[in-house]
């Protein structure tokens, strides 16, 4: 406490001495600090009231109480900036270990490759007649070798219904996961890399080229393995699209380890496809290296399994050697490693959907990177870095979040057995009606007794898939979440709100156009990485007819968000919205519904010039094709659902209603997505002779002045046609300038990124000035090197910052700058290039 | 501890560059790798052929078997 002294002290008083030191007793001090916990600083008159009522301590100078609670408060202060420098060293150790085991691996990984081409040159040069064949075999098989490191021999027909067999599936299974998990097993093209701070979400891979689709991520959590492991075996809590998971029978294994049979069932994303199912083995254990691991694989009729329980609501789908290792880091923290692979079953699926079940990133995004942020938010919240906002803790916000995106689920998918039954259409539907009457609907959610269900009465949902072209997946999502007066009818709203309240209401008529009302979004929380917001959203209460007066009040929603941050691996994204009371009860009743966004085509991601972070996408790179028409033609399947209450009156006027809204929304949409698609005319490249001549201008200058190829070594050999593509469509940046001496230089002509960077179209191009896009410092070096250009034909300018028409900031790595003369050797303009840019 | 904290920031850093560094070289000598076995499976293929086409079965199944575990 307080330093030394310079005098001994007995006395329980304090004698204030000569000496500038003074010691305070343990009762003292234990007396000061229970008022600072309760205050920590006391104003002058609180202190005062201390020494008249605290026996121990009146005969202390107020004067030393001041001090006291000064140095008090410092020593916290220093307590706190200790502890959070201490967990960020740990955290960024714990990051270095992860790193630097990567870099083994990829130097390993290096060598090897290096070894090999080496071998296979030399087996090139000397490759003659009398060669064996056994030498080329062994290069040949060890070329596949090198992309599937595990064993691939055929697994010997295993006899799965007694413990010694399916513990050594189980091991089998366990030595595969490793593989995937820290090795090269499954060739994986890396989405999110590990970033240098301590907060850095990981390191998340897809798979390329393997059978089915798997996901890996690879991140740091502070909390315990076992924590952890706890966590991500409730795979409810985490993965939102799964239904259930039915643990059949555990059977110990010798080591402490337990192999369990799993039934797991997955909600469908959409309408067009039935729900897939999961029948595994799953295997947990600790390793000898004191880290913990559960992996998981299906057990099919192959590996000689006990036939799991086959549902006919569910396709059955295979788990390929997956799971999670979590090692222990110094400090109580966790390094993690997630491997999901999976394949399931595409050619039961229509052929326009078969990229969503095809695609490594939805998985990723779904499942994989799912679980990462579950148990890292958990570990926020744990440590207290989180801040309760609402009032409420963050896990009963994310109750709510779970709540709503089970009901939505429950209403796309509709299972029989949670008491779901189709109504009877009147043909030709395009949308699907079905009733829940059963309890279980409303199991869970505490309604009114006097809302219990009556005979007859029940849920009714609409529910529809469509596909859209040309539709930015999230820019759909955040329209209809921000613009709900463009979609929503609010005499429908107010029937959903009031039947939280079970007061009579009349079903209202839909009208197209609906009746306007205001929406104020109050946020409520969202996730550490932002791919999820909770919100409650307050319509204005409009009375729309003259007797409903005295009942206009304000609804409210509780809406959930999911999907539309920057960092989205696969894409999706989801608008859940259900009614709720005033009260907002942590146990409110919710019947959600929503939108759901899934983009289908995942070669180009839609977003590339709009995300901060490009996620190179080596696949399609490596390809080697140029497809010029995939950026311009991306689907998405776009599935809706609405629940609404009736009772036993007006059962088909609901039916009626939902109907009609729904079919308005649908039309509603189609509006909408008219009205985001990226402008026709900037989609158009330009094909007149003019353009074909420029572009020519162009990338001869380019190669003339700085004895490189701008696109690649056969550019000069292609036919004016496909140039102009290949600039066109390049991502980098492209700009002309105008080079008038005696005029500001404008923009006169630019490819399709050089467009999207300055977010205007070719005819608007030519307002927009280069000094108001270059920034301060790509002004002047541009500037500088004005004279070099003009006398070399080019200059390099370091990375910078320019800004659109609409003012945002973009970065871009490097730009070069070069003037492009025309046939007659004269100055025509000047060309830049801006090379991975990005917006801020 | 601050310094500490700096220093191992910095060599994250420098490691995440180098990881880089080493995946692209990866990648192109993965790129390599596939074309220097497509040009030896043409340069024996051309050299077996007189001796039988068993072995050109030989080399293209064993290339084509691109499976994971089953």
């Amino acid at each position: 406490m307080m330093a030394h002294s310079m005098d001994d002290r007995d006395s329980p008083d304090k004698g204030f001495d000569s000496g500038k030191y003074v010691r305070y007793t343990p009762e003292q001090v234990e007396a000061l600090e229970r008022v600072y916990a309760e205050c920590p600083k006391p104003s002058s008159l609180r202190r005062q009231q201390l020494i008249r009522e605290c026996p121990i301590l009146c005969n202390i100078e107020p004067r030393q109480i001041k001090v006291w609670f000064q140095n008090r408060r410092c020593r916290e202060k220093q307590r706190k900036e200790s502890a959070r420098l201490q967990t960020v060293n740990r955290k960024l150790s714990a990051m270095n270990k992860l790193l630097m085991e990567e870099n083994d691996r990829l130097q390993k990984q290096v060598s090897h490759l290096v070894y090999e081409n080496g071998f296979m040159k030399h087996r090139i040069h000397t490759a003659s007649g009398t060669t064996t064949d056994n030498s080329c075999e062994s290069v040949v098989v060890s070329g596949q070798q090198r992309q599937q490191q595990n064993p691939t021999h055929q697994h010997p027909q295993r006899d799965a219904n007694n413990p010694a067999g399916l513990l050594s599936i189980a091991e089998e299974t366990l030595a595969e996961f490793l593989c995937k998990a820290t090795g090269t097993a499954v060739d994986w093209v890396q989405m999110i890399g590990m970033k240098p701070g301590p907060d850095s979400i990981g390191i998340v891979a897809v798979s390329r080229n393997c059978s089915g689709i798997a996901a890996r991520a690879c991140g740091l959590v502070s909390l315990e393995p076992m924590k952890v492991a706890e966590i991500l075996k409730d795979r409810p809590s985490w993965f939102r699209d799964c239904r259930c998971i039915e643990t059949l029978s555990v059977i110990p294994t010798g080591n402490g380890g337990t192999i369990e049979l799993v039934n797991t069932q997955i909600y469908a994303p959409t309408t067009l496809a039935a729900a897939r199912d999961f029948w595994t083995l799953r295997y947990s254990t600790s390793l000898e290296d004191g880290s913990y691991v559960v992996c998981e694989r299906s057990l099919t009729p192959a590996t000689g399994g006990p036939n799991g329980p086959l549902s006919s609501s569910f396709v059955r789908a295979k788990m390929l050697p997956s799971g999670f290792l979590i090692r222990p880091c110094d400090g109580g923290g966790s390094i993690i490693h997630i491997v999901d692979h999976v394949d399931l079953d595409v050619s039961s699926v229509p052929e326009v959907l078969r990229p969503l079940y095809e695609s490594s990133k939805i998985l990723a995004q779904k499942m994989t990177v799912a679980a990462l942020r579950h148990v890292r938010q958990i570990a926020q919240e744990t440590s207290g870095e989180v801040q309760y906002s609402g009032g409420r803790q963050p896990a009963v916000l994310r109750t709510f979040s779970q709540r709503l995106c089970r009901g939505f689920n429950d209403a796309v998918n509709g299972f029989a057995d949670d008491g779901w039954s189709p109504m009877s259409s009147d043909g030709g539907e395009d949308i699907t009606i079905m009733i829940n009457s059963s309890s279980a609907k409303f199991a869970g959610s505490q309604y009114n007794s006097s809302f219990l269900p009556s005979f007859g009465s029940g849920v009714l949902c609409a529910k529809a898939s469509m596909l859209l072209q040309n539709v930015p997946p999230l820019v759909l999502i955040r329209f209809l979440r921000e613009h709900r007066a463009e979609w929503a009818d609010y005499g429908v709203d107010a029937y959903s709100a009031a039947s939280l309240r079970a007061t009579p209401f009349a079903v209202p008529c839909v009208r197209t156009g609906g009746f306007p009302s205001n929406q104020v979004i109050l946020p409520l929380a969202q996730t550490l990485e932002h791919e999820e917001f909770l919100e409650v959203v307050r319509l204005g209460g409009h009375a729309y007819s003259p007797e409903d007066m005295g009942l206009s009040r304000d609804m409210y929603l509780l809406q959930l968000c999911s999907g539309v941050d920057e960092n989205v691996v696969g894409g999706c994204a989801q608008l859940v919205f259900a009614p709720i009371d005033e009260s907002f009860a942590d146990d409110a009743p919710l019947l959600p519904s929503g939108f759901r966004v899934i983009p289908l085509d995942q070669k180009t991601n839609p977003n590339d010039h709009q995300s901060a972070n490009r996620t190179r996408d080596l696949a399609s790179s490596l390809d080697g094709s140029t497809k010029p028409d995939s950026e311009t033609n991306s689907r998405l399947v776009l599935t809706i659902a609405f629940q609404f209450t009736f009772d036993n009156h007006s059962r088909d006027n609901v039916a009626t209603m939902a109907r009609q809204y729904v079919r308005n929304v649908v039309g509603s949409i189609q509006r909408v997505a008219l009205a985001i698609t990226p402008r026709p005319g900037s989609m158009q490249l330009p094909t007149s002779p003019e353009a074909l001549t420029l572009v020519r201008w162009i990338t001869r200058s380019y190669s003339i002045h700085t004895g490189s190829e701008l696109f690649g070594a056969d550019s000069e050999a292609c036919g004016g046609d496909i140039l102009l593509k290949q600039l066109w469509n390049h991502s980098d940046a492209i700009l002309c300038c105008s080079l008038k001496t005696n005029a500001s230089p404008v923009f006169t002509f630019a490819n399709q990124a050089g467009l999207d960077m300055l977010e205007t179209t070719l005819v608007a191009l030519q307002d927009i000035m280069l000094d108001k896009t270059l920034d301060d410092s790509g002004r002047k070096s541009l500037c500088s090197e004005f004279a070099k250009i003009m006398q070399q034909g080019y200059a390099n300018l370091p990375a910078g910052i320019c800004v659109s028409s609409m003012g945002r900031p973009v970065s871009y790595e490097q730009a070069t700058v070069w003037k492009v003369v025309d046939d007659n050797e004269s100055n025509h303009c000047l060309a830049f290039i801006l090379v991975n840019w990005s917006f801020v | 501890m601050e310094r500490l904290n700096s220093k191992l920031y910095l060599q994250n850093c420098y490691i995440i560059k180098e990881n880089e560094r080493l995946r692209k070289k990866a990648q192109i000598l993965n790129q390599e790798n596939q074309q220097l076995l497509f040009e030896l499976k043409q340069k024996l293929s051309k050299t077996k052929n007189p001796n039988g086409s068993n072995n050109n079965n030989n080399l293209s199944s064993s290339s084509s078997s691109a499976s994971g575990q089953s």
